[in-house]
């Protein structure tokens, strides 16, 4: 599912967000990246989307090797990604069920209507009263509902949520958690990350990746499924 | 089926928040491609009108032929015009030869004259006086002329050649007139769509980069765009030539009855074709100036290191 080796991302500004790491992730785990504001958890993910590029080693995620890769075959990789993005990249002035639509209308598997589908995603994150909504409607927890059910409603293989919990009270955080981590099946994966590891069950993960000024640090264990 | 359907749908609604997001210039922009479409459309017509015209007269090169006819107060023989008329069909080029009386010459100015011929009732005798008609082939018509006019009998000759030569003339200039104004409103049109088009796309990038980092088909992005610049482009030369369609109507209503003996195109024929001519350069120009607008756009934007 994921496979990186000696993988280390400089910006070109001379940032070196990430240094050289090492991991692998198979599919159906639950994994916990925790660490720091500005330790570079949101440039791993970006990483894993293929928004930047390596600067070193291999990387493949979903098969799909990282280094050189074609616009096209990143493009594609995305299809079978859902995100949910640190800062939502929602659209102003689309309703909240437009704006879970936009993340499912181009992907081929039609099993029923758009809108229906839409409309169970937000129902998840308990925002179905909200689906008209406009987002700029809604409050930053409400947007960040938002942004889960488009990750959600796209029935993905690799789940990659930056700090979804972020902008929500405890109560709120821990029902998004629980209903991140239910995602896992045996074909998904899902990566949560946080700063906020009071709310994290470490048991329930596969794994925790322990990230300091660009320094990963991996451990194994739990997995209690 | 259904999400065909629905994304059918969803690309025209967005190509309708595209033209809303900047509706004034937008709108500025579907007025001056009608502005220029509609240029255009008046050129193309005139241009056929004229071509229709030289068509006709070329089709009937006709000469009449003025022999000299019984006056007491001269000398000069009678010409008799049966003899005359069958000395002018064996010169070379003149395909057939008819005698036109006094009485069918003054028939025939009733009939080209409709509802106006009233007037003709005023004179008591006939005002008309008796000619011979010949059918020329075209290319051949200074020969014969100069043939003709050497017959003795011959007093003048009436032929349409300056007619037909400014026609041409016409016609000519009209298309020159209809070739560079079609590569002035091309131009116009292509650089106007690229401009629009690259607006939007950098007014809505950040969308974009969404769609992009969730995986969106290029095609898929592009769609409303390219709605957006049909919408413009192609409207806008329809919007032209139904304004000129209209006019034809209505020019061709008012014409008919002051301009008889000047048959114009049949309208239909002709509205049909600008719609064809102008669509189709429209539908073109859409596709071509929204190409090179998202192309523009691209190469400026976000793409290299950050994907
Ligand atoms: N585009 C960029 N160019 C240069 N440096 C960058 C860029 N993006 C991030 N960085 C730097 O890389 C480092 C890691 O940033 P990153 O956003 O990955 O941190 P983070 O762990 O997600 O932090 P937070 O918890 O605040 O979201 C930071 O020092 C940041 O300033
Ligand atoms: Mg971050």
């Amino acid at each position: 599912m994921i496979e990186a080796q000696d993988v280390s991302l400089q910006y070109p500004d001379g940032t070196v967000a990430l240094k050289p790491f090492s991991l692998f992730i198979g599919g159906g785990e639950l994994i916990y990246v925790t660490g720091p504001s500005g330790s570079g958890k949101t440039s791993l993910l970006q990483l894993l989307l293929g928004m930047v590029a390596p600067s070193s080693g291999l990387l493949s995620v979903l098969n799909q090797p990282m280094s050189g890769a074609r616009g096209a075959d990143i493009r594609k990789l995305r299809r079978k990604v859902g995100p949910v993005f640190q800062e939502f990249r929602l659209t102003a002035g689309r309703s909240a069920c437009e704006n879970v639509m936009a993340g499912i209308r181009f992907l081929r598997p039609a099993s029923g209507s758009l809108r229906q589908e839409a409309l169970e995603a937000l129902e998840r994150v308990g925002l179905s009263h909200k689906a008209a909504s406009p987002i700029e409607h809604l409050s930053w927890g409400e947007r960040q509902r938002v942004a889960i059910a488009r990750a959600i409603a796209r029935k993905s293989e690799l789940i990659l949520a930056d700090e979804p919990t972020g902008t929500l009270d405890k109560e709120n955080a821990l029902i998004i958690l629980s209903l991140l981590i239910s995602l896992r099946d045996e074909k998904t994966t899902v990566l949560i990350t946080t700063h906020a590891t009071h709310l994290l069950e470490p048991a329930r993960a596969s794994g925790v990746i322990r990230m300091d000024s660009g320094r990963l640090d991996m451990s194994r264990g739990g997995d209690g499924r | 089926m259904k999400r065909r359907m629905d994304n059918a749908i969803h690309h025209l609604r967005e190509a309708g928040i595209l033209f809303r997001s900047n509706l004034f210039s937008n709108l500025m922009s579907l007025l001056s491609t009608t502005l220029v479409f509609l240029f255009l459309a008046m050129i193309l017509a005139g241009w056929r009108t004229t071509g229709h015209w030289v068509g006709l007269i070329r089709s009937g090169a006709e000469i009449q032929i003025f022999h000299r006819i019984a006056d007491v107060s001269s000398t000069a023989a009678i010409v008799d015009p049966g003899v005359l008329s069958k000395e002018i069909s064996r010169i070379p080029g003149v395909e057939a030869v008819i005698f036109v009386n006094a009485e069918e010459a003054r028939k025939r100015m009733t009939e080209l004259l409709g509802g106006e011929s009233d007037a003709l009732a005023q004179f008591g005798e006939n005002p008309f006086r008796p000619f011979l008609e010949a059918r020329i082939r075209l290319e051949d018509m200074n020969a014969v002329l100069s043939a003709i006019s050497s017959l003795d009998g011959v007093e003048s000759i009436r032929d349409n050649r300056s007619i037909l030569e400014m026609l041409i003339g016409l016609e000519n200039a009209l298309r020159v007139l209809g070739l560079a104004l079609g590569i002035a409103v091309g131009i116009f049109t292509f650089v106007l769509l690229s401009h629009i088009i690259r607006t939007g796309v950098i007014h809505n990038r950040e969308q974009i980069r969404t769609l992009r980092l969730l995986g969106a088909p290029e095609f898929h992005i592009a769609f409303p765009f390219f709605l957006l610049g049909l919408f413009v482009s192609a409207g806008g030369a329809l919007l032209a030539a139904g304004l000129v369609s209209g006019g034809i109507s209505l020019f061709w209503m008012k014409m008919a009855s002051p301009l008889p003996f000047l048959p114009l195109p049949a309208p239909q024929t002709l509205q049909a074709g600008l719609f064809g001519i102008l669509g189709g350069i429209g539908v073109l120009l859409g596709l071509l100036g929204t190409a090179s607008g998202l192309l523009s756009a691209r190469n400026g934007g976000d793409e290299g290191y950050f994907r």
